[in-house]
């Protein structure tokens, strides 16, 4: 299955922005993001979303999917 | 007073502006503040010359709105220094501001209030200072305390909006309570790095919460570029000014994402 991964603001710091990746089908967010290298720190901040709609790291992906990952930021 | 000063606006200035010498002496020869002189001056047509490039962006009307409107920025540092001063120079008439810190040298890169000669002063008071000498009219308020919901609370009751340029999401937390309490909006911005989001809270909303409940992004030791709090402290102004004169869109119920490394600006429904 094909699906849209976004990434924003650090999480993008030697990944990318926007990839369209295929993964073996009912992967879940978190396994997206542990090929992504993402550690489970920043997973822990971060907020999922997939098609627009909040998720979490246990959500299951479809083909076609857009998965959206952003850390909230704090500092002032 | 006002009377005395209603007559002598109409005298001498009907038709034309007013510089910042004529506030001051109408102040002094009416007893009235310079904050009154400005508002007065307004509701006879009469411009302050201080306002003047904000017109036909901004009505009279509206420029006298924001003169009698009353708008507390909680900190004073990389956010709300630059969002104190863009309030007083577009011409919040009245404003407040927490910061129970004083500054330190790792400011200087983004702080726009801190200065090399003045490290170890108070924010507060050296935003105190500032927004005095950019628009004497204003009335500041200035609270050299820890903002907490349970402190905080009272203090908001009479402000029309309320800025959030704290730096931690815990302090965050509380203000969202404090202005929820009150029914009172509250425009969030927040930096690290490169990069910067904004969204603005109305009362019943819970866009704060779902940010920060349950997560703790790093506080300590984030770097922060000064072109980045910049920009997000005007996101910030420019929402409080839509908000007093409800007047374009507002950033509600979505959060935008700023990456000024990677040129990309995203507004997210949340």
């Amino acid at each position: 299955m094909l699906v849209t991964v976004k990434l924003f603001a650090y999480l993008r710091e030697g990944r990318f922005k926007v990839r369209v990746l295929e993964l073996a089908d009912d992967h879940t967010v978190r396994q997206v993001l542990q090929d992504l290298s993402i550690s489970e720190k920043e997973m822990k901040i971060g907020i999922i979303m997939i098609n627009g709609k909040r998720a979490s790291f246990e959500s299951h992906l479809g083909d076609g999917d857009t998965l959206a990952i952003f850390p909230p930021l704090a500092g002032g | 007073m006002e009377k005395k000063l209603q007559e002598l606006i109409k005298d001498q200035f009907k038709g034309l502006s007013l510089t910042q010498k004529d506030e001051m002496k109408l102040a002094a020869s009416s007893g009235c503040s310079l904050l009154e002189v400005q508002a007065v001056a307004m509701d006879l047509g009469v411009v302050p010359l201080r306002y003047q490039r904000n017109l036909e962006s901004l009505t009279l009307a509206e420029q006298r709105r924001l003169l009698q409107s009353r708008v507390t920025v909680v900190g004073c540092g990389g956010l709300g220094g630059l969002v104190l001063e863009e309030l007083a120079r577009i011409g919040v008439g009245q404003i407040s501001a927490w910061d129970y810190d004083c500054f330190e040298e790792h400011n200087l890169n983004r702080q726009f209030m801190s200065q090399a000669d003045i490290i170890g002063f108070s924010k507060v008071e050296a935003a105190a200072h500032r927004v005095h000498s950019v628009n004497p009219g204003i009335v500041f308020n200035g609270i050299k305390r820890k903002f907490t919901a349970d402190e905080g609370r009272e203090s908001l009751q009479d402000q029309q909006v309320v800025v959030d340029a704290l730096d931690s999401a815990q302090a965050r937390l509380g203000l969202s309570q404090a202005c929820r309490d009150q029914g009172i909006p509250l425009v969030h911005g927040a930096v690290n790095g490169w990069y910067g989001q904004v969204a603005t809270q109305f009362p019943g909303d819970f866009t704060i919460e779902q940010l920060y409940l349950g997560r703790t992004p790093g506080e300590e030791d984030q770097s922060a570029l000064v072109f980045a709090a910049a920009m997000v402290a005007s996101w910030q102004v420019s929402e409080v000014i839509k908000i007093i004169l409800n007047k374009g869109n507002f950033l509600r119920q979505k959060i935008m994402l700023i990456d000024m490394l990677s040129l990309s600006l995203d507004i997210i429904d949340f």
